[in-house]
């Protein structure tokens, strides 16, 4: 029975503590969250909010403390592990922060061994990949490991691993978080497009406020709680450089330093500020 | 097409590679030469029994083995003995366990004592000179021929009685003492009058040597009588007892200094590599592929340990041989099925403390950067 009415992923009264007695940490709190077939979800919010845990716990990668997640319809509370992983497999793409390619094996074979774990070894298994590696620009890359390959060719070749299965749904942890600004925006660009092709589902959890425009829906976290307010977003934020006061949802330039994201009204400014950070934190 | 993680994470450290290889190569070197060393001494145990060429052995009741007890018979029993149905050819033989001091070295001998011109009871391989001694001549092994520098024509002092070197024999050296062979007349003296060790007999028809063996153990209850391969087994039985504890204890040895090395690189190549484990948990890898992963890396290397370590057997035994003369080496297909089934123990074993680790890796490491 399918308890998810369209929803690809359905989380009900999700909280994690993580720690206990008086070390304990409430890291997610209740949260209830709906996200249909087709639909880019961007989550926001500050450093430890709870994002990661989050986006772990709809992965199934972390149990909840309580309440139930949902993915394409199956409770993660009632599978084994072995369901569990297969699930993972089959129904869910993860795109990570730190890309997450194992460093031996070249772009193609990176994509081809998540064929392979879902029981695909035949020649078809080696041209899919090709394919989508194609599509994210990766043509002429195939045989490179990833130590030489650019952080956003990386991050490429992990957009095409997490794809290659299938699956309904994309969970992203700041994806473009160890990227310029300019291979971020086209990693995500190019995630997105993949995505409303062929009616995925992502959920991209990023500080990169000009996701914004792109998501069909923006979400807050702020300590373990989900709003749809947009409390930052409605926030003015001054440039460390030049001083300049501007509406967050219009800055296009960020730079994250130490953990502390940093909103710029230009280039040359956020150049600046990376030139020698210290003189303006 | 098919991507093999265990087999990209073996290669791609060749230090660590080599060392887990090596590992194992010296593991199995150690066992096979140990098992051919084990095999040489049975071989060259019986190898007396093995080459006379009788069908029966006579010895005294009660007497087991040629190193336990004495056997001590009357001569006169060989033209009895010749009588019962079936026996063709009956020689007496006399083994005379002796110390013979050779340019001031002790020299620990069993002479032979049988009537050349049977041939039966003498050396069946001679490297020098001849195998046939005459009265007052004497044939000796190669090994103390070598060791204590003699020459054909030298004199050894048996019992008192000087015997002229004559010929030089090989496969005749037993760990601590060698054979020599003379003439039955020369030696026969030495256990005192009217005595022989042993009676060996030739049956005219194979299929008959139990009727003979029946005949003699009913009619003769002072006598024993053995088939050649039950006196060769009775010989072979002491250095069996003795040794096959020792030899159980190095292998054993050996085959867990193999375990712990294979078991030490892969669970550091393992270690090494915990997060790619984590990413490959993430993403949907079953905990059977992980193990997959971990046990092929260890079965590789042991086999590849495997190979490396019985060539080197070969090599190592073809050497000792040359170095330390007195060894025989003997290799036998069961000992290369054992040692195999020994790599892959250790290849199984090994795995065991990396598979708990990656058991326990949590996946939620791919978030952390
Ligand atoms: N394994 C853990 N054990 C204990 N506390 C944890 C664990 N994982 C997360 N936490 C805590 O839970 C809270 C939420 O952490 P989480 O990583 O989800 O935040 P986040 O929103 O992803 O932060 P960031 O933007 O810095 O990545 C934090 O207070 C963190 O310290
Ligand atoms: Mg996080």
């Amino acid at each position: 029975m399918k308890s998810n009415n369209g929803k690809i992923l359905k989380m009900q009264e999700v909280s994690r503590i993580f720690g206990k007695g008086t070390a304990a940490v409430k890291a997610i709190d209740g949260v209830s969250l709906g996200i249909e077939t087709g639909e880019i979800v961007l989550i926001m919010g500050p450093s430890g909010s709870g994002k990661t845990t989050l986006l772990s716990m709809a992965g199934g990668l972390l149990k909840p403390t309580s309440g139930e997640v949902f993915v394409a319809g199956k409770n993660l509370s009632e599978l084994d592990a072995r369901s569990l992983s297969q699930l993972r497999l089959r129904r869910v793409g993860f795109v990570f922060q730190a890309f997450n390619l194992l460093g031996s094996l070249t772009a193609l074979e990176n994509v081809v061994l998540a064929k392979n774990l879902a029981r695909r070894t035949d020649k078809a298994a080696e041209t899919d990949s090709k394919a989508i590696l194609d599509r994210l620009g990766l043509g002429q890359r195939l045989a490179h490991v990833p130590a030489d390959l650019s952080g956003g060719e990386k991050q490429r070749v992990a957009i095409a691993r997490a794809l290659v299965n299938d699956p309904p749904l994309i969970l992203a942890d700041e994806p473009t978080g160890n990227l310029d600004s300019h291979s971020g925006r086209e990693v995500m660009m190019l995630l997105f497009d993949l995505a409303r092709e062929e009616g995925r589902s992502v959920v991209v959890v990023s500080h990169d406020p000009r996701i914004v425009d792109i998501a069909d829906r923006v979400l807050w976290l702020e300590d373990g709680r989900l709003s749809t307010k947009r409390s930052e977003l409605e926030e003015k934020v001054r440039d460390p450089v030049c001083g300049m006061q501007m509406d967050i949802k219009d800055v296009a330039f960020t730079a994250i330093h130490h953990g502390q994201v940093y909103h710029f009204c230009s280039e040359k400014c956020r150049q600046k500020f990376l030139e020698d950070s210290g003189r303006f934190t | 097409m098919k991507v093999s993680v265990a087999r990209r994470n073996l290669f791609s450290d060749r230090t660590r590679l080599a060392i887990s290889v090596g590992g194992v190569a010296v593991a199995i070197l150690l066992i096979l030469i140990l098992l051919g060393v084990y095999k040489g001494l049975i071989d060259v145990s019986t190898s007396y029994v093995d080459n006379v060429d009788a069908d029966l052995w006579v010895a005294q009741a009660g007497s087991r083995s040629m190193t336990h007890s004495l056997s001590l018979i009357s001569p006169s029993l060989e033209d009895e003995l010749m009588t019962v149905d079936g026996v063709s050819e009956i020689h007496p033989l006399v083994i005379r366990p002796t110390t013979v001091e050779i340019n001031g070295k002790e020299n620990d001998l069993r002479v032979a004592g049988y009537h050349p011109e049977t041939g039966l009871g003498g050396p069946w391989n001679i490297v020098e000179g001849r195998g046939d001694p005459g009265p007052g001549e004497i044939v000796a092994d190669r090994v103390l021929v070598d060791t204590s520098g003699l020459r054909l024509g030298d004199d050894i002092e048996i019992e008192g009685r000087p015997l002229r070197l004559v010929g030089v024999s090989r496969d005749t050296y037993v760990l601590i003492y060698s054979y020599a062979f003379a003439d039955i007349g020369e030696i026969r003296d030495s256990l005192g009058p009217d005595r022989v060790n042993y009676f060996i007999i030739k049956a005219a028809d194979s299929g008959r040597l139990h009727q003979i063996v029946a005949e003699i153990t009913a009619g003769y209850p002072g006598l024993e009588i053995f088939t050649k391969a039950e006196f060769a087994e009775i010989n072979a039985r002491d250095i069996r007892e003795g040794f096959l504890p020792i030899l159980g204890v190095l292998v054993v040895i050996a085959v867990f200094v193999g375990m712990a090395i294979v078991g030490l690189v892969v669970y550091s190549a393992t270690v090494e590599r915990t997060r790619e484990y984590g990413i490959l948990k993430a993403v949907g890898a079953s905990g059977r592929t992980l193990y997959g992963i971990v046990f092929q890396q260890s079965v590789l290397s042991g086999l590849m340990g495997y190979g490396t370590g019985a060539l080197l057997a070969f090599a190592v035994a073809a050497l000792l041989e040359t170095l330390v003369p007195q060894l025989t080496i003997s290799f036998s297909w069961t000992h290369f099925a054992g040692a195999l089934a020994a790599a892959l123990t250790m290849s199984l074993f090994a795995s065991y403390i990396p598979i708990r680790k990656i058991n326990g890796i949590d996946p939620v490491i791919v978030f952390k950067s």
